[in-house]
């Protein structure tokens, strides 16, 4: 566990990691990595039972799988990954693939990546885990085109009907698709009344506002049905020449930009 | 062989509920079409096991597959379109996971005959056959449905168990194996002048034609695949050396099934392959019978099929 203080000071550390990975991939998803980090690292190091020394690990699923940077780098802080392996992202032979992969590296939890399956199979875990009475709460990080999928509102309609309290949706909401922002491509607003009309617990915040974010983990861990928090967020936070701007999606960062971006995220975000 | 016709589909509920007993890990999902694929006896005994997912087939799978990662055992039933076709990307995804599942897949063909040609599912076989690691099972008959479906749900492989809605006679006694997977059936050793490999239903249908054949002195033997993947491939190649002739007879499209998967490999081996089934073509409403009339896949219809093949030899 560690506070919102700690975490401030870890996240620039996490997202220098996130775009050295994709450097040295040649390619990968800077900018929705970057509104996903402060998201993983609130659930993984500050609230979530993730470590290694864990006894009893809680789970959680990368719906939006293009994310796996953002994961990779909150799991080499956790230790299960140095960083010459966070070289190898996507890399012939690599453990660790372009989207998360549970049998080429098993600390990855789940294995995912298309848009729309996260949600069914964390609520999947979640009903599994509450027959065994486990006490493990599954948490879900989806993006933008999660709910243009209709899966994803099939997941929604199935988690209220079997109040699966145990179950959290985090959604990285940066405001921007691949193709430009999420409105221009299929509005899903307004998303929070929608979800508390189908039975979820709703909360709208700031998802680079640590202090947020754990409130509302820890307010979501006490109600009696599935909760979703609606994370507003920064496409490419934190990288001033990236942030809104959805051609890096999915881009390569060469070594000048990554020069440029490594040294804005030395002076702190 | 008994004189009685069962739909193996009946043995879907009976079987599983017996495997639940044993298997406290064992779940059922459905989709909302418990009655037709005959789950009722399972959620009268296993209510808490029994996971009402909704007409809702994509979530239905996701869910299986994170119940897969919960250390569980779920088992999905619902008709073959529907467990197939329509989640064919969460089926691939759970196979490419690696987690063992079991996917049930009712009413296949014309099976669902009076539903029309939206809902016959003709490419199922095709479809499951080119997923990497998936199993696909298609018994001839009660008796071996058992089987497969005890096979599918021990396995600790991603399953897919084709099952009839069409009754056909027992071809087998009690309790029987399904072990090794991908392990064929000669269910009949007459001669080579004709093979016929058939699965599922038409299995009993090759058996009749083959004994009418013989009559007319040809010899006639018939293959029971069972496994459609991993196919008995050495079996296929030795009687496609054998034999003067390889049909396949199948209810489901000549493309990319059963007759597809035995032209892979007697293209390879240099054998003459017929394949009996329907001819890239949709179904309609009728009856199962009148449809397979229609395209004569009916007893008479292969019969004729096969002698017209057998005298242009």
């Amino acid at each position: 566990m560690k506070n919102a203080d700690e975490l401030s000071l870890l996240s620039p550390i996490l997202r220098r990691q996130i775009l050295i990975m994709i450097n040295a991939a040649g390619s990968g998803h800077p900018g929705g990595s970057l509104s996903t980090i402060d998201l993983l690292a609130a659930v993984m190091i500050g609230r979530g039972r993730f470590a290694p020394d864990q006894p009893v690990r809680d789970w959680l699923v990368l719906a939006k799988g293009h994310a796996a940077p953002a994961l990779y780098a909150v799991l080499a802080n956790l230790g299960y990954l140095d960083h010459d392996m966070l070289l190898t992202y996507r890399h012939l032979g690599t453990h660790l693939q372009g989207h998360p992969d549970h049998q080429k590296f098993p600390p990855v939890q789940v294995t995912t990546g298309h848009l729309g399956h996260g949600l069914s199979i964390g609520l999947g875990i979640a009903l599994g885990e509450s027959m065994s009475k486990s006490g493990r709460h599954v948490y879900v990080v989806l993006g933008n085109g999660d709910l243009h999928e209709g899966q994803t509102w099939e997941a929604v309609m199935a988690a209220a009907h079997y109040k699966a309290a145990n179950l959290t949706a985090l959604l990285d909401a940066n405001g921007l698709s691949q193709h430009g922002p999420v409105e221009k491509i299929m509005n899903y607003e307004p998303v929070a009344a929608k979800l508390e009309s189908f039975g979820w617990w709703v909360r709208e915040l700031n998802g680079h506002d640590y202090g947020q974010l754990l409130d509302a983990i820890d307010a979501a861990h006490k109600q009696l049905k599935p909760t979703f928090l609606i994370c507003r967020t920064i496409k490419g936070k934190g990288v001033s020449f990236m942030e809104g701007d959805p051609l890096w999606h999915s881009r390569n960062l060469p070594d000048k930009l990554l020069k440029e971006a490594l040294a804005e995220l030395e002076g702190g975000t | 062989m008994s004189s009685g016709l069962h739909s193996p589909r009946e043995v879907i509920g009976p079987t599983l509920a017996k495997l639940a007993e044993q298997d406290p890990k064992l779940v059922v999902l459905d989709a909302d079409l418990g009655r037709s694929t005959r789950l009722t006896s399972f959620e009268e005994r296993f209510p808490e096991r029994y996971l009402q997912m909704g007409v809702a087939e994509q979530n239905a799978l996701g869910v299986a597959s994170g119940l897969v990662y919960a250390g569980y055992n779920p088992v999905f039933v619902t008709f073959t379109m529907f467990s197939i076709g329509l989640p064919w990307t969460q089926l691939r995804q759970a196979a490419y996971a690696g987690l063992p599942l079991t996917v049930i897949g009712t009413h296949p063909g014309f099976d669902i005959g009076p539903d029309g040609g939206t809902h016959q599912m003709l490419s199922d076989l095709a479809l499951a056959r080119v997923i990497p690691e998936l199993v696909v099972l298609s018994p001839c008959d009660s008796p071996e449905t058992i089987a497969a479906i005890r096979t599918a749900v021990g396995s600790d492989r991603l399953v897919y168990v084709r099952v009839g809605r069409q009754p056909v006679p027992d071809l087998h006694d009690q309790p029987i194996e399904f072990l090794p997977i991908g392990c064929a059936e000669l269910l009949k050793d007459d001669g080579r002048d004709c093979v016929l490999i058939a699965d599922g239903s038409m299995v009993a249908t090759a058996m009749k034609v083959a004994d009418r054949l013989a009559d007319h002195r040809f010899g006639v033997s018939v293959v029971n695949i069972r496994s459609i993947k991993p196919l008995d491939e050495d079996l296929i190649r030795e009687l496609a050396r054998e034999a003067t002739l390889l049909i396949t007879v199948e209810n489901h499209t000549i493309l990319g099934g059963l007759g597809g998967a035995v032209a892979e490999i007697t293209a390879e081996e240099g054998g003459r392959l017929a394949r009996i089934g329907i001819r890239d073509r949709f179904g309609e409403s009728a009856t199962t019978d009148d449809l397979r009339r229609l395209h004569q896949l009916d007893t008479d219809g292969v019969y004729n099929s096969v002698l017209t093949l057998l005298r242009q030899r």
